[in-house]
Protein backbone atom coordinates (compact mmCIF):
# COMPACT_ATOMS: atom_id res chain seq x y z
CA UNK A 1 0.00 0.00 0.00
CA UNK A 2 1.29 3.42 -0.93
CA UNK A 3 -0.16 6.49 0.74
CA UNK A 4 1.07 10.00 0.17
CA UNK A 5 -0.15 13.15 1.80
CA UNK A 6 -0.21 16.29 -0.29
CA UNK A 7 -0.23 19.39 1.87
CA UNK A 8 -1.25 21.56 -1.11
CA UNK A 9 -4.35 19.44 -1.66
CA UNK A 10 -7.45 21.22 -0.33
CA UNK A 11 -9.17 17.93 0.52
CA UNK A 12 -9.06 16.68 4.12
CA UNK A 13 -6.20 14.28 4.86
CA UNK A 14 -8.51 11.37 5.68
CA UNK A 15 -10.25 11.77 2.32
CA UNK A 16 -6.90 11.76 0.49
CA UNK A 17 -6.16 8.43 2.15
CA UNK A 18 -9.59 6.97 1.39
CA UNK A 19 -9.34 7.92 -2.29
CA UNK A 20 -5.81 6.50 -2.64
CA UNK A 21 -6.74 3.17 -1.06
CA UNK A 22 -9.82 2.86 -3.30
CA UNK A 23 -7.72 3.78 -6.34
CA UNK A 24 -5.19 1.05 -5.53
CA UNK A 25 -8.01 -1.49 -5.19
CA UNK A 26 -9.40 -0.39 -8.55
CA UNK A 27 -5.98 -0.77 -10.19
CA UNK A 28 -5.52 -4.20 -8.63
CA UNK A 29 -2.48 -3.15 -6.58
CA UNK A 30 -4.39 -3.97 -3.42
CA UNK A 31 -6.22 -7.28 -3.47
CA UNK A 32 -8.82 -8.94 -1.29
CA UNK A 33 -7.25 -10.10 1.96
CA UNK A 34 -4.27 -7.73 1.73
CA UNK A 35 -3.39 -6.32 5.11
CA UNK A 36 -3.21 -2.64 5.98
CA UNK A 37 -0.93 -1.15 8.67
CA UNK A 38 -2.27 -0.41 12.11
CA UNK A 39 -3.70 3.04 12.76
CA UNK A 40 -0.79 3.92 15.03
CA UNK A 41 1.86 2.71 12.62
CA UNK A 42 0.38 4.54 9.64
CA UNK A 43 -0.10 7.77 11.60
CA UNK A 44 3.51 7.63 12.82
CA UNK A 45 4.90 6.91 9.34
CA UNK A 46 2.97 9.77 7.75
CA UNK A 47 3.50 12.15 10.64
CA UNK A 48 -0.23 12.79 11.07
CA UNK A 49 -2.76 12.40 13.86
CA UNK A 50 -4.07 8.93 14.71
CA UNK A 51 -7.65 10.24 14.55
CA UNK A 52 -7.15 11.14 10.89
CA UNK A 53 -6.11 7.58 10.02
CA UNK A 54 -8.91 6.15 12.15
CA UNK A 55 -11.44 8.36 10.34
CA UNK A 56 -10.17 7.06 6.99
CA UNK A 57 -10.39 3.44 8.11
CA UNK A 58 -13.88 3.93 9.57
CA UNK A 59 -15.04 5.55 6.33
CA UNK A 60 -13.66 2.61 4.35
CA UNK A 61 -15.30 0.13 6.70
CA UNK A 62 -18.65 1.90 6.39
CA UNK A 63 -18.40 1.51 2.64
CA UNK A 64 -17.58 -2.19 3.05
CA UNK A 65 -14.13 -1.80 1.50
CA UNK A 66 -12.07 -2.95 4.46
CA UNK A 67 -12.62 -5.27 7.39
CA UNK A 68 -11.79 -3.93 10.83
CA UNK A 69 -11.69 -6.17 13.86
CA UNK A 70 -10.22 -5.73 17.30
CA UNK A 71 -6.66 -6.97 17.72
CA UNK A 72 -6.16 -7.73 14.04
CA UNK A 73 -4.84 -5.72 11.14
CA UNK A 74 -7.36 -4.18 8.77
CA UNK A 75 -7.77 -6.16 5.55
CA UNK A 76 -9.17 -5.38 2.12
CA UNK A 77 -12.67 -6.80 1.86
CA UNK A 78 -14.66 -5.79 -1.19
CA UNK A 79 -13.28 -6.41 -4.62
CA UNK A 80 -16.13 -7.89 -6.59
CA UNK A 81 -18.52 -5.87 -8.68
CA UNK A 82 -21.87 -5.44 -6.87
CA UNK A 83 -24.44 -7.99 -8.02
CA UNK A 84 -27.27 -5.45 -7.91
CA UNK A 85 -26.07 -2.80 -10.37
CA UNK A 86 -29.31 -0.82 -10.09
CA UNK A 87 -28.83 -0.37 -6.35
CA UNK A 88 -25.19 0.69 -6.92
CA UNK A 89 -26.32 3.19 -9.58
CA UNK A 90 -28.98 4.59 -7.21
CA UNK A 91 -26.36 5.06 -4.46
CA UNK A 92 -23.96 6.86 -6.81
CA UNK A 93 -26.80 9.05 -8.14
CA UNK A 94 -27.67 10.10 -4.59
CA UNK A 95 -24.03 10.94 -3.85
CA UNK A 96 -23.67 12.87 -7.12
CA UNK A 97 -26.83 14.82 -6.39
CA UNK A 98 -25.35 15.99 -3.10
CA UNK A 99 -22.03 16.93 -4.75
CA UNK A 100 -23.79 18.77 -7.59
CA UNK A 101 -25.97 20.70 -5.15
CA UNK A 102 -22.79 21.72 -3.30
CA UNK A 103 -21.25 22.80 -6.61
CA UNK A 104 -24.30 24.92 -7.49
CA UNK A 105 -24.22 26.48 -4.03
CA UNK A 106 -20.55 27.33 -4.61
CA UNK A 107 -21.62 29.26 -7.68
CA UNK A 108 -20.60 26.85 -10.45
CA UNK A 109 -22.81 26.69 -13.54
CA UNK A 110 -24.26 23.36 -14.76
CA UNK A 111 -22.01 23.54 -17.86
CA UNK A 112 -18.94 23.93 -15.66
CA UNK A 113 -20.00 20.95 -13.55
CA UNK A 114 -20.48 18.95 -16.74
CA UNK A 115 -16.97 19.92 -17.87
CA UNK A 116 -15.49 18.76 -14.57
CA UNK A 117 -17.33 15.45 -14.86
CA UNK A 118 -16.08 14.92 -18.43
CA UNK A 119 -12.50 15.75 -17.45
CA UNK A 120 -12.58 13.34 -14.49
CA UNK A 121 -14.05 10.55 -16.63
CA UNK A 122 -11.27 11.00 -19.19
CA UNK A 123 -8.62 10.94 -16.44
CA UNK A 124 -10.03 7.69 -15.06
CA UNK A 125 -9.91 6.08 -18.49
CA UNK A 126 -6.24 7.02 -18.92
CA UNK A 127 -5.08 5.79 -15.50
CA UNK B 1 -1.90 -16.73 -14.93
CA UNK B 2 -1.71 -20.48 -14.90
CA UNK B 3 1.46 -21.65 -13.14
CA UNK B 4 3.27 -24.30 -15.12
CA UNK B 5 5.27 -26.98 -13.34
CA UNK B 6 8.84 -26.90 -14.57
CA UNK B 7 10.63 -29.87 -13.22
CA UNK B 8 10.38 -32.95 -15.42
CA UNK B 9 10.63 -35.18 -12.31
CA UNK B 10 13.40 -37.23 -13.86
CA UNK B 11 15.53 -37.41 -10.71
CA UNK B 12 12.65 -38.91 -8.72
CA UNK B 13 12.09 -41.86 -11.05
CA UNK B 14 14.54 -44.19 -9.17
CA UNK B 15 12.81 -43.51 -5.84
CA UNK B 16 9.37 -44.19 -7.34
CA UNK B 17 10.73 -47.35 -9.03
CA UNK B 18 12.12 -48.59 -5.69
CA UNK B 19 8.75 -47.95 -4.04
CA UNK B 20 6.95 -49.91 -6.77
CA UNK B 21 9.54 -52.69 -6.40
CA UNK B 22 8.95 -53.09 -2.65
CA UNK B 23 5.14 -53.18 -3.12
CA UNK B 24 5.44 -55.85 -5.86
CA UNK B 25 8.07 -57.78 -3.83
CA UNK B 26 5.83 -57.81 -0.73
CA UNK B 27 2.86 -59.08 -2.76
CA UNK B 28 5.09 -61.73 -4.39
CA UNK B 29 6.21 -62.90 -0.94
CA UNK B 30 2.66 -64.05 -0.26
CA UNK B 31 0.72 -63.53 2.98
CA UNK B 32 2.88 -62.49 5.95
CA UNK B 33 2.40 -64.07 9.40
CA UNK B 34 -0.06 -62.18 11.61
CA UNK B 35 2.55 -61.92 14.40
CA UNK B 36 6.27 -61.59 13.77
CA UNK B 37 9.32 -60.01 15.47
CA UNK B 38 9.25 -56.24 15.10
CA UNK B 39 12.08 -55.06 17.35
CA UNK B 40 15.57 -56.30 18.26
CA UNK B 41 18.36 -55.33 20.61
CA UNK B 42 21.86 -54.32 19.52
CA UNK B 43 22.89 -57.96 19.18
CA UNK B 44 19.93 -58.77 16.91
CA UNK B 45 17.91 -60.63 19.57
CA UNK B 46 14.12 -60.22 19.45
CA UNK B 47 12.61 -58.01 22.16
CA UNK B 48 9.18 -57.23 20.68
CA UNK B 49 6.49 -58.88 18.52
CA UNK B 50 3.73 -57.36 16.38
CA UNK B 51 2.19 -57.24 12.93
CA UNK B 52 4.76 -57.22 10.07
CA UNK B 53 2.30 -55.05 8.11
CA UNK B 54 3.40 -52.15 10.32
CA UNK B 55 6.82 -52.19 8.62
CA UNK B 56 5.15 -52.19 5.20
CA UNK B 57 2.94 -49.24 6.17
CA UNK B 58 5.91 -47.24 7.51
CA UNK B 59 8.02 -47.99 4.42
CA UNK B 60 5.32 -46.99 1.91
CA UNK B 61 3.97 -44.04 3.93
CA UNK B 62 7.35 -42.45 4.63
CA UNK B 63 8.52 -43.10 1.05
CA UNK B 64 5.50 -41.29 -0.41
CA UNK B 65 5.99 -38.41 2.05
CA UNK B 66 9.69 -37.94 1.27
CA UNK B 67 9.18 -38.28 -2.49
CA UNK B 68 6.56 -35.53 -2.20
CA UNK B 69 8.89 -33.25 -0.20
CA UNK B 70 11.75 -33.87 -2.63
CA UNK B 71 9.54 -33.14 -5.68
CA UNK B 72 8.37 -29.90 -4.04
CA UNK B 73 11.95 -28.73 -3.35
CA UNK B 74 12.97 -29.68 -6.87
CA UNK B 75 10.12 -27.70 -8.39
CA UNK B 76 11.05 -24.61 -6.34
CA UNK B 77 14.65 -25.08 -7.42
CA UNK B 78 13.76 -25.50 -11.12
CA UNK B 79 11.73 -22.27 -11.12
CA UNK B 80 14.81 -20.33 -10.07
CA UNK B 81 17.32 -21.99 -12.38
CA UNK B 82 19.09 -19.43 -14.53
CA UNK B 83 21.13 -22.23 -16.11
CA UNK B 84 21.09 -25.97 -15.56
CA UNK B 85 22.53 -26.76 -12.15
CA UNK B 86 22.37 -29.89 -10.05
CA UNK B 87 20.13 -29.75 -7.01
CA UNK B 88 21.39 -31.97 -4.18
CA UNK B 89 17.93 -31.83 -2.58
CA UNK B 90 16.63 -33.93 -5.48
CA UNK B 91 18.54 -36.91 -3.99
CA UNK B 92 16.71 -36.58 -0.70
CA UNK B 93 13.99 -39.08 -1.65
CA UNK B 94 16.48 -41.63 -3.07
CA UNK B 95 18.41 -41.49 0.21
CA UNK B 96 15.35 -42.06 2.41
CA UNK B 97 13.54 -44.49 0.10
CA UNK B 98 16.78 -46.46 -0.41
CA UNK B 99 17.18 -46.87 3.35
CA UNK B 100 13.51 -47.83 3.90
CA UNK B 101 13.32 -50.24 0.96
CA UNK B 102 16.68 -51.82 1.89
CA UNK B 103 15.61 -52.29 5.52
CA UNK B 104 12.21 -53.72 4.62
CA UNK B 105 13.63 -56.06 1.94
CA UNK B 106 16.10 -57.37 4.55
CA UNK B 107 13.21 -57.78 7.01
CA UNK B 108 11.15 -59.77 4.48
CA UNK B 109 14.13 -62.04 3.77
CA UNK B 110 14.59 -62.50 7.52
CA UNK B 111 10.91 -63.50 7.93
CA UNK B 112 11.30 -65.95 5.05
CA UNK B 113 14.46 -67.50 6.54
CA UNK B 114 12.92 -68.08 9.99
CA UNK B 115 16.22 -67.23 11.78
CA UNK B 116 16.12 -66.26 15.47
CA UNK B 117 18.45 -63.24 15.12
CA UNK B 118 18.04 -60.35 12.69
CA UNK B 119 21.28 -59.21 11.06
CA UNK B 120 20.58 -55.56 10.12
CA UNK B 121 20.92 -55.44 6.29
CA UNK B 122 23.54 -52.64 6.04
CA UNK B 123 25.07 -54.07 2.87
CA UNK B 124 21.69 -54.38 1.13
CA UNK B 125 20.78 -50.82 2.19
CA UNK B 126 24.09 -49.47 0.88
CA UNK B 127 23.69 -51.30 -2.45
CA UNK B 128 20.06 -50.17 -2.98
CA UNK B 129 20.64 -46.57 -1.81
CA UNK B 130 23.89 -46.26 -3.79
CA UNK B 131 22.22 -47.58 -6.96
CA UNK B 132 19.29 -45.17 -6.56
CA UNK B 133 21.63 -42.20 -6.00
CA UNK B 134 23.77 -43.03 -9.03
CA UNK B 135 20.69 -43.52 -11.24
CA UNK B 136 19.19 -40.23 -10.05
CA UNK B 137 22.44 -38.39 -10.79
CA UNK B 138 22.62 -39.91 -14.30
CA UNK B 139 18.99 -38.98 -14.96
CA UNK B 140 19.70 -35.41 -13.82
CA UNK B 141 22.47 -35.18 -16.44
CA UNK B 142 19.93 -36.24 -19.08
CA UNK B 143 17.09 -34.03 -17.95
CA UNK B 144 16.49 -30.97 -20.12
CA UNK B 145 16.78 -27.41 -18.82
CA UNK B 146 13.55 -25.46 -19.17
CA UNK B 147 13.57 -21.68 -18.84
CA UNK B 148 10.91 -20.50 -16.43
CA UNK B 149 7.78 -19.45 -18.39
CA UNK B 150 6.21 -18.17 -15.16
CA UNK B 151 8.92 -15.52 -14.84
CA UNK B 152 7.54 -11.99 -14.61
CA UNK B 153 9.62 -9.12 -15.93
CA UNK B 154 9.91 -5.98 -13.86
CA UNK B 155 7.71 -3.17 -15.12
CA UNK B 156 8.87 0.41 -15.62
CA UNK B 157 8.94 2.49 -12.45
CA UNK B 158 9.92 5.87 -13.93
CA UNK B 159 6.43 7.43 -13.79
CA UNK B 160 5.87 6.49 -10.15
CA UNK B 161 9.37 7.72 -9.20
CA UNK B 162 8.70 11.11 -10.85
CA UNK B 163 5.29 11.38 -9.20
CA UNK B 164 6.81 10.70 -5.78
CA UNK B 165 9.71 13.09 -6.37
CA UNK B 166 7.17 15.86 -7.06
CA UNK B 167 5.33 15.06 -3.83
CA UNK B 168 8.56 15.10 -1.86
CA UNK B 169 9.46 18.48 -3.34
CA UNK B 170 6.10 19.89 -2.28
CA UNK B 171 6.86 18.80 1.29
CA UNK B 172 4.28 16.01 1.52
CA UNK B 173 4.81 12.79 3.39
CA UNK B 174 4.40 9.27 2.07
CA UNK B 175 4.59 5.67 3.19
CA UNK B 176 4.88 2.35 1.41
CA UNK B 177 3.70 -0.47 3.66
CA UNK B 178 3.26 -4.11 2.88
CA UNK B 179 3.15 -7.35 4.78
CA UNK B 180 4.27 -10.82 3.80
CA UNK B 181 2.19 -13.05 6.00
CA UNK B 182 1.58 -16.38 4.23
CA UNK B 183 -1.06 -18.80 5.54
CA UNK B 184 1.54 -21.45 6.38
CA UNK B 185 3.26 -19.09 8.81
CA UNK B 186 0.02 -18.59 10.77
CA UNK B 187 -0.56 -22.35 10.70
CA UNK B 188 3.00 -23.00 11.90
CA UNK B 189 2.75 -20.42 14.63
CA UNK B 190 -0.62 -21.53 16.02
CA UNK B 191 -0.07 -25.25 15.33
CA UNK B 192 3.33 -25.40 17.04
CA UNK B 193 2.03 -23.42 20.00
CA UNK B 194 -0.87 -25.86 20.50
CA UNK B 195 1.38 -28.94 20.09
CA UNK B 196 4.02 -27.60 22.50
CA UNK B 197 1.46 -26.54 25.09
CA UNK B 198 -0.11 -30.00 24.91
CA UNK B 199 3.37 -31.52 25.31
CA UNK B 200 3.96 -29.22 28.29
CA UNK B 201 0.77 -30.48 29.97
CA UNK B 202 1.90 -34.10 29.48
CA UNK B 203 5.45 -33.30 30.68
CA UNK B 204 4.08 -31.56 33.80
CA UNK B 205 3.36 -34.93 35.39
CA UNK B 206 6.93 -36.12 34.77
CA UNK B 207 9.35 -33.19 35.10
CA UNK B 208 7.86 -29.80 35.97
CA UNK B 209 10.79 -27.62 34.84
CA UNK B 210 10.88 -29.30 31.40
CA UNK B 211 7.15 -28.62 31.12
CA UNK B 212 7.71 -24.92 31.84
CA UNK B 213 10.53 -24.66 29.26
CA UNK B 214 8.33 -26.34 26.62
CA UNK B 215 5.37 -24.06 27.50
CA UNK B 216 7.51 -20.91 27.22
CA UNK B 217 9.01 -22.16 23.94
CA UNK B 218 5.50 -22.92 22.66
CA UNK B 219 4.15 -19.50 23.60
CA UNK B 220 7.17 -17.82 22.00
CA UNK B 221 6.08 -19.36 18.67
CA UNK B 222 3.14 -16.96 18.75
CA UNK B 223 5.56 -14.09 18.16
CA UNK B 224 6.17 -15.20 14.56
CA UNK B 225 2.42 -14.80 13.88
CA UNK B 226 1.98 -11.78 11.63
CA UNK B 227 4.95 -12.31 9.30
CA UNK B 228 7.16 -9.55 7.93
CA UNK B 229 6.13 -5.93 7.44
CA UNK B 230 8.10 -3.53 5.25
CA UNK B 231 7.75 0.21 5.73
CA UNK B 232 9.37 2.91 3.59
CA UNK B 233 9.09 6.56 4.59
CA UNK B 234 11.09 9.69 3.80
CA UNK B 235 13.40 8.93 6.73
CA UNK B 236 13.89 5.17 6.74
CA UNK B 237 13.36 1.72 5.32
CA UNK B 238 12.33 -0.69 8.05
CA UNK B 239 11.35 -4.33 8.32
CA UNK B 240 9.23 -5.46 11.26
CA UNK B 241 8.62 -9.04 12.31
CA UNK B 242 5.89 -10.94 14.06
CA UNK B 243 2.84 -10.04 16.05
CA UNK B 244 4.66 -7.26 17.89
CA UNK B 245 6.17 -5.81 14.72
CA UNK B 246 9.67 -5.83 16.24
CA UNK B 247 12.03 -3.96 13.94
CA UNK B 248 14.59 -6.43 12.61
CA UNK B 249 16.00 -3.97 10.09
CA UNK B 250 16.14 -0.20 10.21
CA UNK B 251 18.05 1.74 7.57
CA UNK B 252 18.16 5.53 7.42
CA UNK B 253 17.61 6.65 3.83
CA UNK B 254 20.67 8.94 3.94
CA UNK B 255 22.86 5.91 4.80
CA UNK B 256 21.87 4.08 1.61
CA UNK B 257 24.26 4.02 -1.33
CA UNK B 258 22.15 2.23 -3.95
CA UNK B 259 18.95 0.27 -4.51
CA UNK B 260 18.23 -2.20 -7.30
CA UNK B 261 15.40 -4.49 -8.34
CA UNK B 262 16.46 -8.10 -8.01
CA UNK B 263 15.21 -11.62 -8.55
CA UNK B 264 16.68 -14.23 -6.24
CA UNK B 265 16.29 -17.90 -5.49
CA UNK B 266 14.96 -18.50 -1.95
CA UNK B 267 16.20 -22.10 -1.94
CA UNK B 268 19.45 -21.87 -3.92
CA UNK B 269 20.60 -18.45 -2.66
CA UNK B 270 19.39 -18.50 0.93
CA UNK B 271 18.22 -22.03 1.67
CA UNK B 272 14.63 -21.17 2.58
CA UNK B 273 12.29 -18.40 3.71
CA UNK B 274 12.29 -15.95 6.59
CA UNK B 275 15.21 -13.86 7.81
CA UNK B 276 18.27 -15.35 6.10
CA UNK B 277 22.00 -14.75 5.88
CA UNK B 278 24.11 -16.29 3.12
CA UNK B 279 27.49 -14.98 4.24
CA UNK B 280 27.25 -11.83 2.13
CA UNK B 281 23.68 -10.63 2.10
CA UNK B 282 21.02 -10.43 4.80
CA UNK B 283 17.62 -11.21 3.32
CA UNK B 284 14.06 -10.69 4.59
CA UNK B 285 11.17 -12.41 2.80
CA UNK B 286 8.35 -14.84 3.49
CA UNK B 287 7.29 -15.63 -0.06
CA UNK B 288 8.11 -14.92 -3.70
CA UNK B 289 11.50 -14.44 -5.29
CA UNK B 290 11.57 -10.74 -6.15
CA UNK B 291 12.43 -7.66 -4.19
CA UNK B 292 15.01 -4.92 -3.79
CA UNK B 293 18.68 -5.11 -2.97
CA UNK B 294 20.01 -2.32 -0.79
CA UNK B 295 23.68 -1.44 -0.46
CA UNK B 296 24.60 0.94 2.35
CA UNK B 297 27.40 3.50 2.31
CA UNK B 298 29.34 1.16 4.60
CA UNK B 299 29.01 -1.62 2.00
CA UNK B 300 26.46 -3.80 3.82
CA UNK B 301 23.96 -5.57 1.58
CA UNK B 302 20.31 -6.41 2.25
CA UNK B 303 17.51 -7.96 0.23
CA UNK B 304 13.90 -7.18 1.09
CA UNK B 305 11.34 -9.42 -0.62
CA UNK B 306 8.14 -7.89 -1.90
CA UNK B 307 4.87 -8.78 -3.61
CA UNK B 308 5.04 -5.39 -5.36
CA UNK B 309 8.78 -4.93 -5.94
CA UNK B 310 8.38 -2.13 -8.50
CA UNK B 311 6.38 0.01 -6.08
CA UNK B 312 8.80 -0.74 -3.25
CA UNK B 313 11.75 0.14 -5.50
CA UNK B 314 10.20 3.41 -6.74
CA UNK B 315 9.32 4.58 -3.23
CA UNK B 316 12.67 3.57 -1.76
CA UNK B 317 14.50 5.21 -4.67
CA UNK B 318 12.50 8.43 -4.23
CA UNK B 319 13.23 8.43 -0.47
CA UNK B 320 16.97 7.87 -1.05
CA UNK B 321 17.22 10.48 -3.85
CA UNK B 322 15.64 13.03 -1.52
CA UNK B 323 18.61 12.62 0.81
CA UNK B 324 21.20 13.15 -1.96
Amino acid sequence: MLISIDKNDARPLYLQMVIQIKEQIRKGTLKQGDELPSVRELAKSLGINMHTVRSAYIKLREQGIINLSLGRRATIARLNQPEDKRAAAAEITARLEEIMTDALLMGLKPEEIQEILNRQTEQLKNR
Amino acid sequence: MKIKLLHPLWTHVPAVAALIFIIVYTIAMGPLPSVAPTHWDFHGNINSYGSPNLGFGITVGLSVLFIGISVLFDELWARQEKKKKFNWFSLFDELVVGFLVGSYTGYLQYLKSGDSTFPFPWVLILIITGTLLILARILDVWRPYRPNPNKVVFSDTTTLEKELAEKIKSGGSFVHWESQNPWWLSLLSIGLTIIMLAAAVVAWFAIAWVSLVVAVAGLSMLFIYGGLQTTVTRQEIAVGFGILGLKVLRLKTDEIESIELVEFSPIADFGGYGIRWNGQIMAYYMRGSRGIKITTIKGKKYIIGSDRPEELYAVAQAAVNKSK
